[in-house]
């Protein structure tokens, strides 16, 4: 029995263990793992800044089994590559599902965590060559845009391109490669500069800035070297404008840049050919080099605030036009070279008109086509071979229909130039072979028939007209002389061919001027109203010719002549000015003879003046050789200096 | 509350909490990838598709016994029945793997493959001396405890003593010991860590069975925590450098799971041990045991289950018996057109595509190929509707490749199975091969087409084979390349008889040029035995056509790598001259040897067979035919088998032998041939008989 006063032993009930002793350890783990699992989730869905998603269309996207699309697409990624994006591979088969199955581009790069998508359609002009057996030509202008996730789309630049080939899908494929550069140098620069890569850009000694260095010194190597170029141009036309020491100094109407040919002028203003170059920092290389742009036929405005690289009325665009154009009116002609397995005349009617092929030959090439007052008629220059000295060639321009055509034989053809809107002057020099003389069919002179029929005047060739009665081509004169009848050709001579004869093949040639000795005939111009005609051969005095008398005079010069062009109303020359054969200058003289006037005076070579067709300025070409690529490529720019008023 | 229920209480939920915990960390396993190949892990549920059933009972066997430890915990009354489930299980679990599995993530560490390959014994040794260290603890199990840590003794002088293809892991120890002096700094850390480790059970064996003379003084010894935990933690040390030397990977990510898992299983066998030797060696009338399972009806019935679930598993570990009748029909021009061209063209553009996978894009190429794909659909039109099927599946999945190819694999045997339905007289052939490159793991998965030519059906043993005599396809026959070969996934022994018609044209030029020779090119090795063996070929020439020889003992060959499959026992020839090489390089010069020793048998004249391994013997200093070589010429001519190690090989002792070989007759030669495989492989070779 206890004792009273004590208390009971007291008992610790048992340690009984909980069996929810672990859950808050359980709970704290659960948390720990969910949040973790959470943010590698989270993490794992968002959108990477330097991750690009690729979507160009050539035909199609690669993931539709688009062959071209596909090289532009590892040709970009392998460049983008480099420089540390990370880009969505193009082939791989789970990017190639995601981009299947898709709603939107935008939707597949949020899935595939792109933070960047490029985008370009290119739908190329296709233009089909009946040359080689067949011939594709693809012409590409497309824009390139660039989207960030939760951004609008923002066009960063065009695609302008050209290929050719046998078949529609090499052709497509060759253009892969400048696709490819130009999307690059479209794009880099905004990426990189973009408020996201900036971010990381902007942090140093971190992985990802590590990864991005390349491409922030690829935009900044670029950029530099990029405005080095294009000041450089700038540089040079201010170069050139202090060293124009004529009085005016001569308005440049082309862009610095530019390689602008004078084809013409008219009531439009002048016919500019361009053929200009685009400089380009080749990703691959890393060098500079150009693209070539699409060459136009453009009226410009002699306006000098207008015309400086501006876009003019576009006559005709492509590529690889050969030669010089001519224009009158609204028709315009050129030669096109059809990589380089054709040669064709192709003539375009006004602005905006379906060019025309009216002449096509695999061989031959057709230099300096000029087209009749009035638009009716072309000639040109025909060589059977590169080497070969031209023929003279006459088509009418409507359907390309053979108006004259001759072979120069032994001999060679000078200069030619439209009288009127019907005849053609041109310059034969002969070898003194018989076979020159078959060149000329000339006509048999007209007999006239006696009052009693018995005493018929003798023509030129002293027919006895007693001894026959003249046949109906006599009395005509309809018919051409034999070939052993043919008198001897002279030596020099000046042609007069009139391409409006009825029938309209048969062109019917004058009587030949025949040239004195040691008179230069070359490079002729034809003042309006087509009866003086003179000619710039390199010498000091300009020779001119009456058309109505056959008699030669001179005009004496200051220099050396060559390329008249008469002003509008006949009474100017302007000419080409030659002191050496480098620097040209561009000179005037009245045609009735006086003193010569100095239009240019520089260090540069102007060529191939011409005057506006309301006289009011005299417009000509100047060559610069190009900054950027000095040994290779020339700048051409047209400029016009304002006649000087009496 | 005596001290026999306290510690027997104390032990009863110790296996408890042990089999909750061991149970969920083998359920987490089905989470660990199942495949690591480059450090690319390869998950369970993306390969189900393509593994075997037994495959696939392997691969969740371990997650299966973890469900079946967590509701055994809830479910048993009686700790005992929880350790014979516990036992049990592991012991179903790690049979399922071995029979089943055809691949394992586990065997990330580079051990020595003697070691690798045999770890159970180890583990059980570390797991009883954890269990006998603490056994010693209490007085009433002194004894067993004694027993326990002498079984665990025995079990681990045993693992390292006991030799596997003619090393054992002591010996690969001291070999491996013997290199480190010569290895540079880093490395030679490296080779002492994994000496080791490859030598810590023995030292925790060796450290546990100190308590069979003194008792622990404690429940839980620390020599019985050593056994247990010290080897995970081992591993755990390579998952922390991993971390810290910034290289973790899914190789990292495995070592830890196979920590944990080690862990595991070393703690729940100690646990179960101890349980059941507590409660054999004690009294039960001294125990409040609960009302449940009596033990031995509970060892009875967990171990029956255990036996039926291995032998399930085995059955289903069976190859599928798959036919073998091949009837050939004329090839239809379509056909043609399709294993020719289209075949080829798709390989070209496949290979193409996986080799630049890895690159920045590879859009040009995967165009390539779907324009293939689409080809071989469009020509696979109008052909037999199943052949036509597996095509279109093949174009469709074809880049859908696992990186192992079991997929490519299957697709592939699905076009083979489906044109032996249509008597289509072609035969498609894949391969996946794998390279690191500095873009990373390089797959490139290959096909090559074939045109069946003949079909010669035999009976080996009862069983039904078919040998395939065919034709390259796509233009790369006749190079000089194998005169044929067998896969054990396919029924099929392939002769290549363009590659056939090279080798005799070859020996027939060299024969009509007037110096016969075995081998093209000179080798600057001036010997009469290659001289002889010129002779020899000229001789066979003569009295017989070359290219049927050739043919009949090829087919003989790949028939028997048929016959043999992929479990052929190691032949102690091999063993013995292979010591130190790895498992695979052992393993292809076993089947080899079998395949050219029984070529010897056949109806061809067996010389040609010497002919045909002279040089490899000679002129060779390594390969699978180099080896066979040398070891054929020693064991026909009862010489003994020298070591490919010792590099100082007697060319002499192997002319004499092949010198001895040629003066024999035909049927002299194809019995010794027969008595040598006896010799190396136990048992009879088997007969081949045409039906």
């Amino acid at each position: 029995m206890a004792p009273p006063d004590s208390a009971p032993l007291s008992h610790e009930p048992p340690f009984v263990r909980s069996k929810w002793r672990f859950l808050p350890a359980i709970l704290i783990f659960v948390a720990i793992t969910g949040a973790a699992a959470f943010f590698i989730v989270r993490a794992g869905k968002a959108v990477k800044p330097q991750r690009v998603l690729i979507a160009i269309d050539v035909g199609g996207y690669w993931w539709n089994g688009s062959a071209a699309a596909a090289t532009v697409s590892d040709r970009l990624a392998a460049r983008l590559s480099k420089l540390g994006f990370d880009v969505v591979k193009g082939g791989d088969p789970e990017a190639s599902k995601i981009l299947e199955k898709s709603k939107s581009l935008r939707e597949a790069a949020d899935q595939l965590h792109a933070g960047f998508l490029i985008e370009a359609k290119i739908v190329p002009e296709i233009i089909k060559h009946d040359v080689g057996g067949g011939y594709v030509e693809l012409r590409v202008d497309s824009k390139v845009t660039l989207t960030y996730a939760g951004e609008a789309p923002k066009e960063v630049g065009h695609i302008v391109s050209f290929s050719g080939a046998a078949e529609l899908k090499e052709a497509r494929k060759l253009i892969a490669d400048s696709v490819s550069d130009q999307a690059m140098d479209a794009v880099i620069a905004p990426m990189v500069q973009h408020p996201a890569i900036v971010e990381i850009t902007s942090k140093r000694a971190t992985n990802e800035s590590a990864l991005l260095a390349p491409a922030v010194e690829w935009v900044d190597r670029r950029d530099k070297i990029m405005k080095k170029t294009m000041e450089s141009y700038d540089a040079a036309r201010a170069k050139r404008v202090e060293s124009e020491k004529g009085n005016p100094r001569p308005t440049f109407l082309s862009a610095p840049s530019a390689h602008d040919e004078l084809a013409g002028v008219g009531p439009k203003g002048f016919l500019a050919s361009t053929n200009d170059i685009r400089p380009f920092f080749f990703p691959e290389t890393e060098q500079m080099g150009w693209l070539v742009q699409l060459e136009a036929v453009e009226w410009r405005k002699v306006d000098a605030a207008v015309a400086a690289g501006s876009a003019g009325e576009l006559q005709w665009k492509g590529y690889n036009i050969f030669g010089y154009p001519s224009s009158q009116g609204d028709r315009a002609v050129l030669v096109e070279d059809l990589f380089g397995l054709a040669k064709t005349i192709t003539v375009v009617d006004a602005a905006g008109a379906k060019p025309r092929r009216i002449k096509f030959d695999p061989e031959h090439r057709f230099i300096d086509p000029k087209l009749s007052p009035g638009g009716k008629f072309v000639a040109t220059w025909d060589r059977s071979c590169p080497s070969c000295a031209g023929d003279l060639l006459v088509l009418a321009a409507d359907t390309g229909a053979v108006v004259f055509q001759a072979n120069r034989e032994n001999g060679g053809f000078g200069s030619f130039a439209w009288l009127d809107d019907h005849r053609l002057v041109f310059v034969h020099t002969t070898s003194g072979d018989d076979a020159d003389a078959k060149l000329f069919p000339r006509p048999k002179p007209k007999v006239e028939p006696g009052k009693d029929g018995k005493d018929a005047k003798n023509g030129k060739n002293g027919i006895d007209a007693q001894k026959a009665k003249p046949t109906a081509d006599e009395l005509t004169g309809g018919s051409t002389l034999d070939p052993e009848e043919q008198p001897k050709l002279p030596a020099v001579s000046v042609w007069t061919l009139d391409c409006a004869a009825s029938p309209a093949s048969a062109a019917v040639l004058a009587e030949p001027i025949e040239v004195p000795p040691l008179v230069g005939v070359e490079t002729l111009a034809v003042q309006p109203g087509g009866k003086l005609v003179v000619f710039g051969s390199g010498r000091s005095k300009l020779t001119s010719l009456d058309m109505t008398t056959g008699t030669f005079g001179e005009i004496a010069i200051e220099g050396f002549a060559r390329w008249p062009a008469f002003s509008p109303d006949g009474k100017l020359i302007v000419f080409e000015q030659r002191n050496d054969y480098v620097d040209n200058e561009i000179a005037l003289v009245p045609t009735a003879g006086g003193k010569t006037l100095k239009l240019t005076l520089n260090e540069a070579n102007d060529r191939l003046p011409t005057f506006s067709s309301d006289g009011r300025f005299v417009l000509y070409e100047t060559i610069e050789e190009d900054p950027n690529f000095p040994k290779t490529h020339n700048l051409s720019w047209v400029a016009s200096i304002p006649v000087p008023t009496p | 509350m005596s001290e026999r229920i306290l510690f027997h209480g104390l032990a009863a939920q110790r296996l408890r909490t042990r089999a909750q915990w061991g149970g969920i960390i083998l359920l987490t396993t089905v989470l660990m990838p199942y495949d690591v190949i480059g450090d690319v892990p390869q998950w369970i549920f993306g390969l189900l598709a393509e593994l075997h059933p037994a495959a696939i009972a392997a691969a969740f066997a371990p997650t299966a016994a973890g469900i079946t430890l967590l509701v055994a915990r809830k479910t048993t009354k009686r700790a005992s029945t929880l350790a014979f489930v516990v036992l049990a299980t592991l012991l179903a679990m790690s049979l399922l793997v071995r029979i089943g599995a055809d691949a394992s993530a586990w065997e990330t560490l580079k051990l020595p493959d003697t070691i690798a390959r045999r770890t159970v014994p180890a583990i059980l040794a570390m797991a009883l001396a954890g269990a006998g260290a603490n056994l010693s603890f209490q007085e009433h199990t002194r004894k067993a405890s004694q027993v326990v840590l002498g079984v665990a003794l025995v079990l681990i002088l045993g693992f390292y003593l006991w030799p596997a293809h003619g090393e054992s892991p002591a010996g690969a120890v001291v070999r491996l010991a013997r290199a480190i002096p010569d290895l540079p700094g880093r490395f030679a850390v490296g080779m002492l860590f994994i000496v080791l480790f490859v030598l810590f059970p023995l030292f925790a064996v060796l450290g546990a069975t100190v308590h069979a003379l003194v008792p622990a003084k404690r429940d839980q010894s620390i020599a019985g925590l050593i056994a247990q935990l010290g080897l995970p933690l081992l591993l755990a040390l390579l998952v922390y450098r991993g971390l810290i030397t910034g290289s973790a990977g899914a190789g990292v990510l495995v070592t830890l799971a196979t920590a944990a898992f080690l862990a595991a299983a070393l703690m729940l066998v100690t646990a179960s041990t101890e349980l059941l030797v507590d409660e054999y060696v004690g009294k039960d009338d001294e125990l409040e045991l609960p009302k449940g399972l009596p033990r031995n009806r509970a060892a009875i019935v967990t171990f029956a289950s255990a036996v039926v679930i291995v032998i399930v598993q085995a059955a289903l570990a069976r190859p599928p018996k798959k036919g073998v009748e091949w009837k050939l029909h004329a090839p239809t021009p379509n056909e043609e057109k399709l294993y020719s061209e289209g075949f080829p063209a798709w390989n070209r553009a496949r290979r193409a595509w996986g080799e630049k996978l890895g690159e920045a894009g590879s859009a040009e190429e995967m165009v390539e190929l779907k324009a293939t794909n689409h080809a071989m659909k469009e020509m696979a039109k109008g052909l037999d509707p199943k052949l036509e099927s597996a095509i279109a599946a093949l174009a469709d999945e074809g880049d859908e490749l696992d990186v192992a190819g079991r997929k490519f694999d299957r697709l592939i045997m699905d076009v083979n199975d489906a044109a032996r339905a249509a008597s289509v007289p072609f035969y498609v052939d894949p391969s996946v091969q794998l390279a690191e490159t500095k873009n990373g793991l390089l797959r490139t998965f290959r096909i090559t087409t074939y045109r069946i030519e003949k079909v010669h059906p035999v009976k080996i043993d009862g069983a039904e084979f078919a040998a395939l005599q065919v034709k390259t396809l796509g233009g790369y026959g006749g190079h000089g390349g194998l005169l044929g070969f067998s896969r054990d996934a396919q029924p099929f022994a392939l002769v290549l008889l363009d590659e056939i018609d090279a080798t005799v044209r070859d020996w027939q030029k060299s024969i009509d040029d007037g110096e016969p020779a075995c081998v093209e090119g000179f080798f600057g090795l001036s010997s009469p035995a290659l001289e002889h063996c010129g002779k020899l070929l000229e001789t066979l020439g003569k009295n017989g056509d070359l290219k049927e020889a050739l043919t009949t003992m090829t087919e003989r060959h790949e028939l028997q790598h048929q016959v043999d499959g992929p479990h052929l026992t190691t032949s102690p020839l091999v063993d013995r001259h292979m010591v130190g090489y790895a498992e695979d390089a052992i393993e292809r010069t076993n089947r080899e040897l079998s395949a050219y020793l029984a070529e010897m048998t056949s109806a061809a004249p067996p010389k040609l067979g010497l002919v045909h391994t002279l040089p490899f013997a000679l002129l060779s200093s390594g390969g699978a035919e180099h080896h066979v070589a040398v070891i054929l010429l020693s064991a026909m001519t009862g010489r003994e088998v020298p070591r490919a190690s010792d590099r100082h090989r007697d060319l002499d002792e192997l002319e004499q032998a092949f010198e001895e070989l040629s003066a024999m007759s035909d049927d002299e030669l194809r019995k010794k041939a027969a008595e040598t495989w006896k010799k190396a492989f136990g048992g009879t070779l088997a007969e081949v008989k045409s039906p």
